[in-house]
Order: C-alpha cells, then sequence, then structure tokens
C-alpha cells in the first residue's frame, strides 16, 4: 500500500494544534494515531487537535515520522532514537503522555508511561508528589496510619531527587 | 472496533478537552471539538482493558462509571492547585503510568494523596496491575521455604526471576503469615496457597492463602477430609463463575480411598469431586508440588497398573475447572516407552503445558521438558530442554526465562550434594538448605477480597 501511494500523489493531513499552529504530514504518518486514523477514515483532511499544544505536537510529528520509516535494517537507529526522545524534564513527559493518550498512539503511550514509571521508581511519596505537582490531602495522623499500616514497604533508603 | 464501548475512554475524550480549555485560557472555539470526542469515544486504549472488563465482576457490582465518577469529585477538589502549573492528569493515565510499578512501590505510593490511594486500591486498578505484571519479567518471582528442624519453624524468602542467574543473593525474608513448619502448595495471580503444620502434631496442618507482596492472608476452610498425607493442590481462576477455586488430589500410591476436593472460594467449603471414570490412581510427582493450571484446567499424572512393574501406564489427565469434567491427553511418545526408575510431572512454563521427566537411557540420567505448544493440538509436543547429569535423581521445572533457559528443583541422591535450584548452566545462586518453592507473578489482589 505505501508504494501505491508514493507512486500517486502521496495524501496530505494538516494537523491543527491547540495553540493554531498547522502542520503538515503525510496521512500514512498520521494514521499511526487512532484519533487521526477515525478521522481519515470519516474523510476528513484537516484535523484539529484542540488539546495537543505546539510543543509537544512538533515532537509526536517527529515520533510518527521516525516510526513510520521503520525497517528490519533500522532497528537500532530507531531504538537510539526513542532513548532521546524519552529523555527529557518529568512536565514535558506529561505533556507528551496527556497528549499520546489523547491521539491513541498506543506504542508512544506505552513508553512514556513505562519511562515515567521506572523513573519514579525509587521516589519517596514526598518526592512523587512535588513532581506530579499534587498537594498533600492527608492529614499528618491519617499519613502516619498509612505508613504504619504498610511499614515494611518504607524500610530503606529513598531517593528524594526531582529528575 | 468502534462499537466496543469502553466507558472509562469515552469519559477521557470528553472531560479532558474543556481541562486543558480552561487552563490555558483560549478563547477561540474549536467547531470540530464535539465530532473528535464522539470519535474517540467507543475505542478502547490499552490491551489492558479487555481483562480488566472481564473481571470487573470483581467490584462487586459497583459501575466503573459510577467509580469516575467518585475520583473525578475529589479531583475537581484539586484541580485548582494544579492548573496553576497547567499539569492536570486524569486517573486514566496516572493509572496506566502505576499499574507498571512492582507492588512494594504502589504501597508506598498510596500516601501521596487520597486519590492515588483509591486508583491503587480499586479492584479494576488491581486487574489493570495483573494483566501488565502477568507479561513483565520484572514482575515474576520466585516463593521460597527453608526449614529449622530444631526450632519447628519456617522462613520464606523471596527472590526476583528477572535475571537467569542471580547476580546476589537478593532472597528478600517475608513475613510468614505463621512461624510454624509451612510449605508452599502453588500459586495463582500472585497468592500462594500454604500449608502451615500446627506445633503440637505433624501430622495436623491449615491451608492459608497468602500474597507475599502484600503480606495479606487469610486461613482457608477447613477441608472435611483430614489435611493430612500426601497431596497435591492447583489454584486457578474460573472465566465461567468468576470464582477462584482450589483443587485436591491425593496421591494414592500408598492405596488410600480418600476422596479428592475442590473449594470454591466464595462458597466457604470443600466438597467431594467425582472420581474419575476409569478409576485410575494419581502420582504426582514431589510433595506439595502443584497441579498444572493452563486453559482452564488442572492436569496431573495418573498411573494405570502396578507403579512397581514396567507394565505400568501413565496418562496426563486435565479436569476442567467450570464443570468439573475429566479429559485425558497424550503424553509425548517418548514419553509412553520410558520404562525403568522414572519420574514424571506436569507443570506449566510460559504458559504452556509441559510434561518432564527425569529417566536412565543408554547409561545416561536425563531430565528432559516437553511442550504442549498448541493446547488440544496433540502433535505440537515439542522438547523444550533437556541436560544429561547422572547426579539428579529427580528434578521439577519452576520457570522459563526469556532466553529459553529453564530454572528447576533438582533432587540429588544422598551424597551427591544438596537439593538446590539450577539451570543448565548450575546453580541459581539461591544459599543451601533451602526446601523448594514455587514461581508466582506479583499482585495486588486481595485474598480477603476473595471469599
Amino acid at each position: 500500500m505505501a508504494s501505491t501511494t508514493e507512486t500517486k500523489q502521496k495524501k496530505m493531513l494538516i494537523l491543527k494544534s491547540a495553540d493554531n499552529d498547522e502542520f503538515e504530514i503525510e496521512e500514512s504518518v498520521g494514521v499511526q494515531s487512532e484519533t487521526i486514523k477515525n478521522l481519515v477514515e470519516d474523510g476528513f483532511t484537516f484535523v484539529p487537535l484542540p488539546n495537543v499544544y505546539t510543543k509537544a505536537l512538533i515532537k509526536i510529528i517527529d515520533y510518527l515520522k521516525k516510526h513510520a520509516n521503520k525497517t528490519d535494517s533500522n532497528d537500532e537507529e530507531i531504538k537510539t532514537f526513542d532513548k532521546d526522545f524519552v529523555n527529557t524534564t518529568f512536565d514535558d513527559l506529561f505533556e507528551l503522555v496527556s497528549a499520546a493518550n489523547y491521539l491513541h498512539i498506543s506504542c508512544l503511550m506505552n513508553m512514556l508511561c513505562q519511562t515515567i514509571a521506572d523513573r519514579i521508581k525509587d521516589k519517596s511519596p514526598e518526592a512523587v508528589r512535588k513532581i506530579f505537582h499534587i498537594n498533600c490531602d492527608y492529614t499528618p495522623e491519617e499519613e502516619a496510619k498509612i505508613r504504619k499500616a504498610n511499614a515494611q514497604a518504607f524500610e530503606g533508603q529513598f531517593d528524594e531527587s526531582l529528575d | 472496533m468502534k462499537k466496543k464501548c469502553n466507558p472509562r475512554s469515552g469519559k477521557l475524550a470528553n472531560s479532558c478537552a474543556p481541562k486543558i480549555q480552561k487552563q490555558k485560557k483560549k478563547k477561540k472555539k474549536k467547531k470540530k471539538k464535539k465530532s473528535i470526542a464522539n470519535t474517540i469515544k467507543g475505542k478502547k486504549f490499552s490491551s489492558g482493558e479487555d481483562a480488566a472488563q472481564k473481571f470487573n465482576h470483581i467490584s462487586k457490582g459497583k459501575s466503573i462509571v459510577e467509580q469516575s465518577n467518585k475520583y473525578n469529585n475529589t479531583e475537581t477538589e484539586q484541580m485548582d492547585v494544579d492548573q496553576a502549573l497547567g499539569i492536570q492528569f486524569q486517573e486514566d493515565i496516572i493509572m496506566e503510568i502505576l499499574s507498571r510499578l512492582p507492588v512494594r512501590y504502589l504501597v508506598q505510593f498510596k500516601c501521596v494523596s487520597k486519590l492515588w490511594k483509591a486508583l491503587i486500591s480499586d479492584p479494576y486498578f488491581t486487574m489493570k496491575h495483573l494483566n501488565h505484571a502477568k507479561n513483565g519479567r520484572d514482575f515474576q518471582k520466585l516463593l521460597i521455604y527453608q526449614h529449622s528442624i530444631t526450632e519447628n519453624t519456617s522462613s520464606m524468602y523471596c527472590c526476583s526471576l528477572s535475571s537467569v542467574q542471580l547476580v546476589e543473593i537478593n532472597a528478600q525474608k517475608l513475613d510468614c503469615p505463621s512461624s510454624s513448619t509451612s510449605v508452599v502448595h502453588c500459586s495463582c495471580n500472585g497468592l500462594a496457597v500454604i500449608r502451615v503444620f500446627k506445633r503440637t502434631s505433624a501430622k495436623q496442618s491449615v491451608l492459608m492463602l497468602w500474597n507475599p507482596s502484600t503480606r495479606e492472608s487469610i486461613v482457608l476452610p477447613d477441608p472435611e477430609f483430614p489435611v493430612k498425607g500426601h497431596f497435591c493442590l492447583g489454584m486457578g481462576y474460573d472465566s465461567t463463575s468468576g470464582d477462584y477455586k482450589i483443587l485436591k488430589i491425593r496421591n494414592d500410591i500408598d492405596g488410600s480411598k480418600e476422596p479428592n476436593g475442590i473449594l470454591v472460594l466464595k462458597s466457604g467449603s470443600w466438597r467431594n469431586i467425582d472420581k474419575h471414570p476409569r478409576g485410575i490412581s494419581s502420582q504426582v510427582s514431589g510433595m506439595g508440588s502443584a497441579l498444572a493450571f493452563v486453559n482452564d484446567a488442572f492436569h496431573w499424572i495418573c498411573i494405570s497398573g502396578n507403579y512397581f512393574q514396567d507394565s505400568r501406564t501413565y496418562s496426563l489427565v486435565s479436569f476442567s475447572i467450570s464443570n468439573e469434567v475429566y479429559r485425558e491427553i497424550p503424553l509425548p511418545e517418548e514419553i509412553s516407552c520410558l520404562k525403568g526408575n522414572t519420574s514424571i510431572g506436569v507443570s506449566v512454563l510460559d504458559g504452556m503445558l509441559c510434561a518432564y521427566s527425569t529417566y536412565d537411557h543408554e547409561g545416561k540420567r536425563t531430565f528432559k521438558i516437553w511442550a504442549l505448544k498448541d493446547y488440544g493440538v496433540n502433535e505440537s509436543w515439542n522438547t523444550l530442554f533437556s541436560i544429561d547429569d547422572r547426579k539428579i535423581c529427580q528434578a521439577l521445572p519452576k520457570y522459563r526465562f526469556a532466553n529459553g533457559e529453564v530454572l528447576f528443583w533438582c533432587i540429588y541422591l544422598q551424597g551427591d550434594g544438596p537439593h538446590s535450584f539450577r539451570t543448565s548452566r548450575g546453580p541459581f545462586g539461591i544459599p543451601d538448605a533451602i526446601q523448594d518453592g514455587v514461581a508466582f507473578t506479583e499482585s495486588l489482589i486481595s485474598p480477603k477480597s476473595l471469599i
């Protein structure tokens, strides 16, 4: 199918970010997103993405382009690309994961969730709150009670860093 | 695919749009928004959700939508604080992230916030997490135990199966539900069935269901028949009725006529099951070894004829968990021909039903495993693993690593070294004096929630 679209004219799509920037991409690249694929199947060529901001969309288009050209020979190259892709701040990862969830790109969603999970593994609950911008809504007594009930899980050293 | 309506995805698509708009104070109206939201509605996102929905009954009738609303309220209260930072995560995404974490971290993260505690404690999340865990090598553990004969106590340890060779002795000591001598019988979805011997008499024992990852345990109902002698247990999930069930099969080499029994956890009592139609006796290798549960059925080896004569024949019997029907699966031809000093058993490795045997052949002692690659296709028996070692008296396979290497419990003849866990490369690195163990997948499932 890829070859027929190449010999003919490539079908193009326009994606519009939440900050109203427009990006033209090949349809075959865009349809890796289930959300975009559904719209394309319904005949849309102009796709507004009210939940995806330009900064995240640029990165995601990069990702889609790279993964659309996946072959047996560039496996290593894609692995390196993916590694660089997730090597960023927590806030960037959160924005990307929200966008990937909205766009329904399951391989990207998997990779981002796994990355975040791996990076919070050894963090203390306090550090996790800061990273996720969560205000603790427990009273000190309530928190002490939970810690006491699960005392064995709180043995050992925590990682208090926020990166 | 569009018709498979998933309430979670639908809600997510609809709810996240207004939130982010509000955050960034966008003035421009998005005309297409409605159409996108509607398109996404009904799309499922993660592979875990199918299974999670399948297990929904465990949430005892509470609908997913109701639960989501519950969290939404908590979330709305918090939103004002978070909005300033421009990051608002739906609980769906938090669940996606947290479902990839081992249980001990989830226990810690319950004290992050009330919302996180509610998410982690939710039966829907428990099933989502289990679904990830089943496919994740990092979630596979070995539960091992050690008896102190002088003090009449047992210690339990847990070690990771994520790498073929233990880099260091990373066995973690667990708080046992009982300090008395205990044996691990079988495991299912992160739960282990253990048998605790009462201090007063070695003959009397109770069965317990224990989640070694959360340390939660319950005492199982007493069987009507005495819990003594040699028997094997298997535990499985009956997806037809949504029940966890435990099957007890007597190892009746000694000619006992005790009936076999099944415990449906929710029913709270054991009942006898029908005898095998051909009346053949059950021989299950190794004291305390588990019945093999795969494809909604328990499996074990039966013997016809005299055990001590070469005229004996082995059969692989299956017992369906939902309708309790016996069937027979032909064993690999090689096994059927085995004579002499032979032990045969069945287990599950990598989700495949496996038959294994330790036998003498052409002057060698061989331990070999055959796997039924496609359940129901008898031609699909294939050799999975084989090792020659004249010292091995008997071996029981426990786990198959990603590279095909197999971890097995090796019983040596007296004088040939202590029994131990090993692979084809040699010892697994667990210290001596361990008394066998069971591989299990970490889970959050609470034993209390199953009765």
